[in-house]
């Protein structure tokens, strides 16, 4: 078991700094740097000494070296947590990372909990009920739900709220709360506007879940154990939740792995525009268009690192729980 | 009915496999319909744009923002007529906010009719043509038909979205043949040599899988030089879109192979001297097209939706190239939505697309298996 997580650290440990080198490689390709687009700017507006303030921030964000030189300076850093200087806001990325996480974060998980809260019991009252009304109501909205991109509905959301309500949804603030400190009236004010995205971003994950839930439950039902848990007198509720579902949600650990704890990082990036909400996500959206090179890599090697980490502990988890799992 | 039943698997086992999958696609009604709806976009989108189209992609009309004009059943006296017709619209500057709108004028009507002609355009982009499935009276220059109202270039959403649906459609098409090409040949590649080449082209895969799809697509969007020439830019991205979805299909190929290489007809080609190529790609790809059709037809969505998020974000396509993720670039703010909702009539287009591509390929799934299951 040691050996198979060192060993699984090591290949990810080799990924990643793979995944930084291309990473780097990908924000570098686009002609020209953030400093070419900002001394065109600042000639334009007839700044004379245009030329010489660009030189001088090239010396400072070591954009004057070679590729391989610069992408050694950022790595070697990033390892002791400094993980280079935005462009744009002339400030450390880890700075404004740090500023957004909390909200990421909270958003992320209110978004998992709504998701897995809604998925397992209709997925259960699916497998239990195959074929009934009610299952095929079910399996109708989340064929529907699975291919409803969350920010073309976050967008008709937008037009519903804005034409309808005649209300304003973006943010996770109202105007008066944004710079306040926290107080209990903030933290309300939050819960009023986190529903929306938290419901839109959930709608995705819940229908591919519920299917899954449903396809596994209702393998595991048709196991002879169900039979034999029946055949012993056992209530059919006790057996379903107790006998069947424990066995068919373990698969499920899987994707809280791989998909819902990178989501953690980067959350529903598009939504998150549309609704303008302060996570992390449109952040990511700036640096690469305004080819701000040190966050934009620093996010997506941030990315890849929670996709390793996830699927290893999502696979320790299922060799935990599940007995029949072992690593090697 | 158990006779009935008989009667049917009897007749069932003389079928070829296709007609089998045919027989079985058909069952499923939500496949039928997913199909036809597919069909009839890449139809009326892909091929007959300029046709069906009142209005050409760029031809700017002096209404601005104009909202969407209602069709009504009736005629000139006001009086119940089965020729639907438009009202006109009548431009108001608005004293309180100082913005143009447009009040729908009951005086005047336009009855709509069915092959006008219009503006020339060449259909297939050969043969020149007039003829436009519907529109108004072309001898009456004030007459005009918006059905989902202009953009604020004047420009007729309705016939913006059927050309944007055109470029929509075809990144799915093109990407996924560019998909195919990568994700089929290395999968087989991979599964019938096995050994170094297998694993070089595993660990290929996994190194493109273990990128998020999302941040990646973006990543290299934004590294298109935004000098290069709108063509060139909708071929990269359509490249980058197959590059990002290669590796699933690889890998699913790959197992699909490994099973099929130990069958007996493989060893048969193998003693009558055939050349591994001709084993990968004439005795052992065919076994894998009906699970790689299914994987491909529930991708298409996906790059679909890709695009349409990165041109919509600004990182894909650029106007005068027009997709609809171009179209819903215009509604980036709640300002648009609160005085132009209209233009967010692109949406249902892109969710129909998307729901009509997942119904088929679900359908498919089912059916290309068509000795399992139910």
């Amino acid at each position: 078991m040691l050996t198979y997580i060192g060993r699984r650290l090591v290949y990810s440990f080799i990924m990643l700094v793979l995944v930084s080198f291309v990473s780097f490689i990908i924000i570098e390709l686009p002609p020209g740097d953030y400093l070419t687009q900002k001394l065109q700017e600042l000639q334009a507006r007839g700044d004379r000494s245009a030329e010489m303030r660009i030189e001088e921030y090239r010396a400072r964000y070591g954009l004057d070296k070679p590729l391989m030189e610069r992408y050694w300076i950022w790595i070697s850093n990033f390892i002791k947590g400094d993980f280079g200087e935005s462009f744009e806001y002339e400030r450390p990325v880890a700075e404004l990372l740090g500023q957004r996480l909390g909200m990421t974060v909270i958003l992320a998980l209110s978004t998992l909990l709504v998701t897995w809260v809604i998925a397992i019991p209709v997925g259960v009252y699916s497998a239990t009920h195959q074929y009934s009304t009610g299952d095929q109501i079910i399996t109708t909205l989340s064929f529907i739900g699975l291919g409803m991109p969350s920010f073309l509905l976050a967008l008709l959301v937008l037009f519903f709220a804005v034409m309808v309500l005649d209300q304003d949804i973006g943010g996770l603030f109202s105007r008066e709360f944004a710079d306040a400190p926290w107080s209990w009236a903030k933290v309300w004010n939050l819960l009023k506007h986190l529903w929306i995205p938290t419901l839109i971003g959930a709608v995705t994950g819940t229908a591919g879940l519920v299917r899954i839930m449903r396809g596994n439950l209702l393998e595991t039902l048709g196991q002879p154990f169900v039979e034999a848990a029946r055949a012993r007198g056992l209530k059919n509720r006790t057996v379903t939740w107790k006998h069947a579902v424990r066995v068919a949600i373990n698969p499920l650990i899987v994707i809280l792995g791989t998909e819902a704890f990178p989501s953690i990082i980067v959350g529903n990036t598009l939504m998150a525009v549309v609704l303008n909400l302060p996570t992390i996500g449109p952040l990511y959206i700036n640096a690469l268009v305004g080819q701000d090179m040190y966050m934009a890599g620093t996010i997506l090697v941030f990315i890849v690192g929670m996709i390793m980490l996830g699927s290893l502990l999502a696979d320790i988890a299922l060799a935990a729980l599940d007995p029949r799992i072992r690593l090697e | 009915m158990a006779e009935q039943n008989g009667a049917a698997e009897k007749e069932q086992i003389s079928q070829s496999y296709w007609s089998l999958v045919w027989w079985k696609f058909k069952k499923s009604k939500t496949a039928v319909i997913g199909g036809i709806v597919v069909i009839a976009f890449y139809l009326f989108c892909g091929l007959l744009a300029e046709f069906v189209a009142p209005y050409t992609l760029q031809q700017q009309t002096e209404y601005l923002e104009a909202r969407p004009q209602p069709i009504v059943f009736k005629n000139k006296e006001g009086n119940f007529s089965l020729r639907p017709a438009v009202y006109g619209l009548d431009e108001e500057i608005d004293m309180a906010t100082r913005k143009r709108t447009y009040v729908v004028n009951k005086e005047n009507i336009y009855p709509l009719r069915l092959f006008v002609r219009a503006e020339p355009y060449k259909l297939f982009g050969l043969i020149p043509m007039k003829i436009h499935f519907f529109g108004v009276n072309p001898d009456n220059s004030d007459a005009h038909v918006f059905l989902f109202g202009t953009d604020r270039l004047g420009r007729d959403i309705f016939s913006r979205i059927i050309y944007g649906g055109r470029l929509s459609l075809l990144v799915g098409l093109i990407g996924q043949a560019l998909t195919l090409i990568l994700g089929l040949s290395l999968g087989v590649i991979s599964g019938y040599y096995g050994g170094s080449v297998d694993i070089l082209v595993q660990r290929l895969t996994e190194f493109v899988t273990a990128f998020p799809r999302e941040p990646l697509f973006m990543a290299l969007a934004a590294a298109i030089p935004p000098k290069w020439s709108p063509i060139a830019v909708y071929f990269m991205l359509t490249l980058i879109l197959a590059f990002v979805q290669w590796g699933g299909l690889a890998r699913q190929v790959r197992s699909l192979i490994l099973s099929l290489r130990e069958q007996e007809y493989v060893l048969a080609a193998t003693s009558f001297g055939a050349s591994d190529s001709r084993i990968m790609f004439r005795h052992l790809m065919p076994g894998t097209m009906s699970h790689v059709i299914v994987i491909l037809t529930l991708m298409i969505p996906s790059m679909i939706l890709s695009e349409t998020a990165l041109s919509w974000l600004g990182l894909g396509l650029r106007p005068p190239l027009t997709s609809w993720g171009v179209l819903l670039q215009e509604v980036g703010s709640v300002r648009a939505i609160r005085f132009a909702p209209w233009l967010l009539i692109p949406v249902p287009f892109v969710l129909l697309a998307i729901l009509s591509f997942n119904m088929l390929g679900d359908g498919l799934r089912d059916a290309l298996d068509p000795y399992g299951g139910r």
